[in-house]
């Protein structure tokens, strides 16, 4: 087991609920919770600390798909609550979509059955019975999935809405930051939380390796609220979305950390790589949004259908660097200081398996997992027909 | 087969198949305050700030007008400087070069900055130092139209060394040398690095609760464009003295 970024890192299943029964306000029906429990990682003094949440958040509603003409277009389907309508508020406030200061969640739906098993999407719009999704230009009546070239959502399909995590919820405990915040305007040794840019195949621009921050958030004591540098308003209810990673920049000498308590996600996970473009790479932080690792032979970052597989072969030893890699950040040494290089690099040799950058030839694709709470990289190289992506499978492994 | 490569990350002997140098994208964060004018008074939040790159020499030349660059983007340099004009990635509402911009997007508060800037290093190199001038009664939506006159007066700020170089912030030398020896909260230095964030801020911090703050007093460090009489003069006292000098001899 790789024991880089065990030592400090804690995990407790509080409790176990199987099969109990949650009261959810609105719905006409129960759902069912899964475990709970909470993870803790260290936030080092003086560091850049590559973070995620391993848990998720509890499922607010579960429902089905409902059938009949009309109720799945390309972005939003109808919605049934058992065999009747869930009947969600409208007026004044829609029940799943988010308004500043009067309704602060963020909404996802991440379906649990069919072909768009795994896949979750952010809520952007509800009626009393149907859900419009922003499916970022996927369709929900043709989805390329590995295996399922021509996926779609189909009638009777199950589905769960959470709430997304959000820098208040994660990063204060009893009103208070958990993180140094910026004591006036003027202070600047406060922490702060970088949320990294994540490329968009559509946008070439946002294509490459070494991306610094798309946002930067601080807890202001003056303002009492969650701020961004150079932006306007307030990060308070930004969202943090599952299988992503962060990094918590602690200027403050000395170490903490950070509790995250939630529900363990059993379902399939389906996250999205966006790939390099013909003059440049591209890097996605990742993590595994669960709380247990997993061996980088069953993450599935690699497999063997190499046309849809998220990491891509690397041919010959000769040829370390120059295909794509994973790259990891583990727990870093007090006062290591900012803007980290990974520690350690990863490439999948072809015809042999995970090798480790420097050990060419060891494979360690039983001895290294991907741990819970950490970030990692997952590198794709310059591509001449890009830019495009590919979808990563994670199936629960307990 | 055996290895044929050395070097675990890099291959020298695939150099001739390797992929176009990739570049990177830095996040530049700047914040703090105050920035003042040539009086003491905090800049209104539409004050005009720009980058510069600082040239091979990695200092601030000052900005005169009797280099003949009296329009455009030179006018705002001298000596081996440039105005940093790159397009942003993903730019803010209100500016898509750091060639101009004002304190903050949006309303703003007066003497207060917040800008926060992704470059692409193919357009900033790795490597190159710069800085941040401000021109208080300038406009940043004014930039486009402006022509720098004699007698204005521009602050400047960068970091260029770590640790701490006076003992008593009170007393900074009128000369911007304090800029490359070394500021109190040295953070990160204002150099371009091969992506990542980077943050230049704890620029000044004048709230006293905060051990061993930073000058906020920058309009010591503040300077003018030299009126053509002023370079004048010091040509005739040149003279003078080159006269005097000759009678003696």
């Amino acid at each position: 087991m790789n024991n880089t970024a065990l030592r400090l890192r804690q995990f407790a299943l509080a409790a176990i609920f199987t099969g109990s029964v949650l009261s959810v306000a609105h719905a006409q029906t129960t759902a069912y919770t899964d475990s709970v429990g909470y993870y803790t990682v260290p936030i080092v003094g003086g560091a850049d600390n590559v973070l995620s949440l391993p848990m998720v958040r509890d499922a607010v509603f579960a429902g089905t798909v409902a059938s009949g003409a009309g109720s799945i277009t390309p972005n939003s389907f109808t919605a049934l609550a058992g065999s009747s309508s869930p009947n969600w508020t409208t007026a004044p406030n829609k029940q799943w979509v988010y308004a500043a200061g009067v309704q602060r969640q963020t909404y996802y739906v991440e379906f649990t059955s069919g072909q768009l098993k795994g896949l979750f999407y952010k809520i952007a719009d509800n009626t009393s019975n149907t859900l419009t999704l922003d499916t970022e230009g996927d369709s929900l009546q043709l989805h390329s999935l590995p295996g399922t070239p021509n996926a779609t959502l189909a009638a009777g399909d199950s589905f769960k809405i959470r709430p997304y995590w959000n820098v208040k919820d994660v990063f204060e405990v009893g009103g208070l930051p958990v993180i140094k915040p910026k004591a006036t305007v003027f202070d600047p040794t406060n922490d702060t939380i970088l949320l990294p840019t994540y490329g968009d195949p559509s946008n070439p621009a946002s294509l490459n390796i070494n991306k610094g921050a798309a946002l930067t958030i601080f807890y202001s004591t003056p303002h009492a609220a969650w701020e961004a540098v150079g932006q306007a308003g307030t990060f308070g209810d930004q969202i943090l979305r599952p299988n992503e990673a962060f990094v918590v920049r602690r200027r403050d000498a000395t170490t903490t950390s950070l509790t995250n308590l939630g529900t363990v996600l059993t379902n399939r996970s389906i996250y999205f790589f966006a790939g390099g473009a013909p003059t440049k790479g591209n890097d996605t932080y990742f993590s595994i949004s669960r709380p247990a690792a997993v061996k980088l032979d069953d993450s599935g970052i690699r497999t063997a259908a190499q046309a849809s597989s998220p990491l891509q072969d690397t041919p010959t030893v000769d040829d370390v660097g120059l295909f794509d890699t994973l790259l990891e950040f583990p727990v870093p040494a007090i006062g290591a200081g900012f803007n980290l290089p990974p520690s350690n690099t990863y490439y999948y040799l072809a015809g042999a398996g995970w090798r480790k950058a420097g050990s060419a030839s060891t494979t360690v694709g039983q001895d290294v997992f991907l741990q819970p709470g950490a970030g990692y990289i997952l590198r794709k190289v310059q591509d001449a027909s890009g830019p495009s992506g590919r979808e990563w499978i994670n199936d629960a492994n307990f | 087969m055996a290895s044929k490569c050395s070097i675990p990350f890099i291959c020298l002997g695939m150099l001739a198949a390797a992929p176009v140098a990739q570049s990177a994208i830095v996040t530049l964060n700047m914040t703090g305050g105050n920035f003042e004018d040539a009086l003491g008074a905090e800049v209104p939040a539409g004050t005009l700030f720009q980058l510069v790159n600082l040239g091979a020499n990695g200092v601030f030349d000052p900005i005169s007008l009797l280099d003949g660059n009296t329009a455009g983007l030179a006018q705002w340099v001298s000596g081996d400087d440039a105005v940093i004009n790159i397009p942003l990635v993903n730019p803010p509402p209100d500016t898509t070069t750091p060639a101009a911009f004002d304190v903050a997007p949006g309303a703003g508060t007066p003497g207060l900055l917040s800008r926060s800037f992704q470059f692409d290093t193919a357009n900033l190199p790795v490597g190159a130092k710069f800085g941040l001038r401000w021109f208080p009664g300038l406009l940043a939506a004014n930039f486009g139209t402006i022509t720098l006159a004699n007698g204005q007066n521009y602050g400047e700020f960068t970091r260029q060394a770590t640790g701490t170089s006076h003992a008593d912030p009170q007393f900074v030398a009128n000369d911007n040398s304090f800029l490359y020896s070394g500021v109190k909260h040295g953070d990160m230095l204002w150099v371009v690095t091969n992506g990542g964030t980077l943050d230049a801020d704890a620029m000044f911090s004048q709230d006293s609760a905060v051990p061993g703050f930073d000058p906020s007093t920058i309009t010591q460090g503040m300077r003018a464009i030299p009126e053509p009489a002023t370079v004048a003069l010091s040509f005739l006292g040149l003279a003078a003295v080159l006269g005097i000098r000759r009678r003696r001899l």
